[in-house]
């Protein structure tokens, strides 16, 4: 899997950055002497780097137009600073994105996903799933396999099983599933996810396996 | 006309002297009157005050063209910055005094002003800093709670990133405000889709759509438009949040996107409790509340919609309001196009 390089000063947001990349596979590594950002990245040799602006020694420009007289490895830069004279100044000086904080890791890990794609062609590992209690989820064409049949699933049908999937074991709440069936263009409103919870629940029926999710009267729904 | 009031007041200043003249000039026709056989008839006494008068007159067009040439100095012309200019070319002694106070008061003037706006500066950096750096442990803050999301209540979860989400929007108004006045320095403007500026503003404040269960709904095709992607998204973020704010659950939130041949218009069409007509007029208003924000546990500042204007007014945008008590209120954002028409004018 790829390996990503987190060039943050603050201890806690590195810490927590390195976590949540290595739930998603990728192999990270932490910069804690700011001397030499530039000779860590030479013996590592990241496929990705996150990239600080405020940091001890020298900022993050300085790392960023350093790297790029050698590398054109992806960056994407993170910092509190957001004026746009910082993401210009981030771009002309080479990189390839601009996060500002706070930031929900969630957007981080797209666009580090994305970037990852385009510079390197990945066809993201198409054997991508999740896989619980015999059901597999395909990540890569929203379709499901229980019982040796393949069933392909509605995009609202393929988030609420994802994040139930992902968190199973735990109750998610219906504000919670709500908020993953979000929809740019209209509200998304409790029926709705009734209806999609009904019949995501029947096509897995239909394939002779009952009970995969349950209700939790008052509380929401779960994957046990 | 002015002339002659400035001569007038001239010999108003003078009026002493003038009595005084008067006095001696009667005494000394007396004194000669009171010797005996004395050679005094009314038309000497007319010879001579003829010729005293002309010498007066001589004396006070004299006196009156320098003291002019001051006067003129301490006449305010229009456009003229008054705290620049040192006084100088005085001749009389009076007038050096009146010119060395004067010049005193502008330099110590001067050295305030340097004072203050150094202090001013200085308070800026300050909280642009600050800002930055509260960014930070808020953004651990985020992360954190994000890696505990599963494992403590949902309710408190969401509770817990709706205070999170607070902090960030009060953080984000100091950095606005104290950006209002140096808006030149720091904008970009650039082909924006609106879609792609409205959309993460609603994400944003998900939580609180989904709270309240408001039924939000995009009409009408994107349309790409000319400003700075940022500034809009913050302007509108405020507008979001007050339409939310004010909005009774389970209500309605339109957002409408038209263009016509004057320019494209984003209007945000909700159903809330409505602004008293006698409010419309103050909403734009610094500091101004109007009688939905006394209204309890709605927390108005004032700040929001002054600061969406105000930003507005800077990029070209014009915002309106409409609203109806107890039926709801529209808020219209208009980019007009620009037309090389305008852009010759």
């Amino acid at each position: 899997m790829a390996k990503i390089m987190v060039v943050e000063d603050e201890v806690v947001i590195r810490q927590l950055i390195m976590e949540e990349l290595e739930k998603w596979q990728f192999d990270t590594i932490g910069t804690t002497d700011f001397h030499q950002v530039g000779a860590d990245f030479e013996a590592e040799n990241p496929q990705l780097i996150l990239l600080d602006i405020n940091l001890p020694v020298f900022d993050g420009y300085y790392w960023c137009q350093k790297i790029r007289e050698t590398s054109k490895v992806p960056i994407i830069f993170i910092s509190s600073r957001n004026t746009n004279m910082d993401m210009i100044m981030a771009m002309n000086m080479g990189a390839d994105d601009f996060v500002t904080k706070p930031f929900e890791i969630d957007v981080l890990i797209a666009k580090i996903n994305a970037l990852l794609r385009r510079s390197y062609n990945y066809v993201e590992s198409s054997n991508e799933t999740l896989v619980h209690n015999g059901l597999t989820l395909n990540i890569d064409n929203s379709s499901m396999s229980i019982n040796d049949e393949t069933i392909d699933l509605s995009k609202n049908e393929y988030r609420l099983l994802y994040i139930l999937m992902k968190n199973h074991g735990k109750i998610l709440s219906r504000e919670k599933l709500l908020r993953a069936l979000w929809d740019d263009e209209r509200f998304v409103d409790d029926n709705t996810l009734t209806v999609n919870i009904n019949r995501l629940r029947r096509k897995i029926e239909q394939t002779g396996t009952a009970g995969y999710i349950e209700t939790k009267v008052g509380q929401g729904y779960i994957v046990p | 006309m002015n002339h002659l009031k400035t001569l007038l007041g001239f010999l108003k200043d003078r009026w002493l002297l003038l009595a005084a003249w008067l006095i001696l000039f009667v005494l000394t026709v007396l004194v000669f009157w009171l010797i005996p056989h004395s050679p005094l008839d009314w038309g000497t006494v007319g010879y001579l005050f003829l010729m005293q008068c002309v010498l007066l007159v001589f004396f006070l067009a004299v006196s009156f063209l320098a003291k002019r040439r001051f006067w003129q100095k301490l006449t305010p012309r229009s456009g003229e910055n008054l705290l620049q200019n040192y006084l100088q070319g005085a001749r009389s002694v009076e007038e050096e005094r009146i010119e060395r106070y004067i010049n005193q008061l502008i330099s110590e003037h001067q050295e305030l002003m340097q004072q203050v706006v150094g202090n001013q500066e200085e308070q800026k950096e300050y909280i642009d800093s600050w800002v930055h750096e509260i960014k930070v442990p808020l953004a651990a803050s985020r992360l954190l709670l994000h890696a505990v999301e599963f494992d403590i209540p949902d309710d408190k979860f969401i509770l817990l990133e709706n205070e999170l989400n607070r902090i960030d929007a009060y953080v984000e108004q100091v950095l606005y405000v104290s950006r209002l006045d140096s808006f030149s320095k720091d904008y970009l403007v650039q082909e924006v889709s609106i879609k792609s500026v409205i959309q993460p503003v609603l994400r944003n404040q998900a939580n609180y759509f989904i709270q309240k269960n408001l039924h939000y709904k995009v009409v009408g095709d994107d349309q790409p438009i000319l400003t700075d992607e940022k500034w809009l998204s913050f302007i509108f973020s405020q507008l979001v949040s007050n339409a939310v704010k004010y909005t009774p659950d389970n209500g309605q939130l339109t957002i409408q996107i038209d263009k016509d041949p004057q320019g494209t218009y984003l209007r945000l069409i909700d159903t809330g409790i409505g602004i008293p007509p006698e409010d419309l007029r103050r909403i734009f208003d610094k500091g101004f509340t109007g009688e939905n924000g006394r209204k309890t546990d709605t927390h108005s500042t004032g700040l929001g919609l002054y600061l969406a204007k105000n930003l507005a007014k800077e990029l070209g945008i014009e915002l309106t309001a409409a609203s109806t008590v107890g039926k709801g209120t529209t808020m219209t954002l208009f980019f007009p196009l620009l037309s090389y028409y305008e852009e010759i004018r």
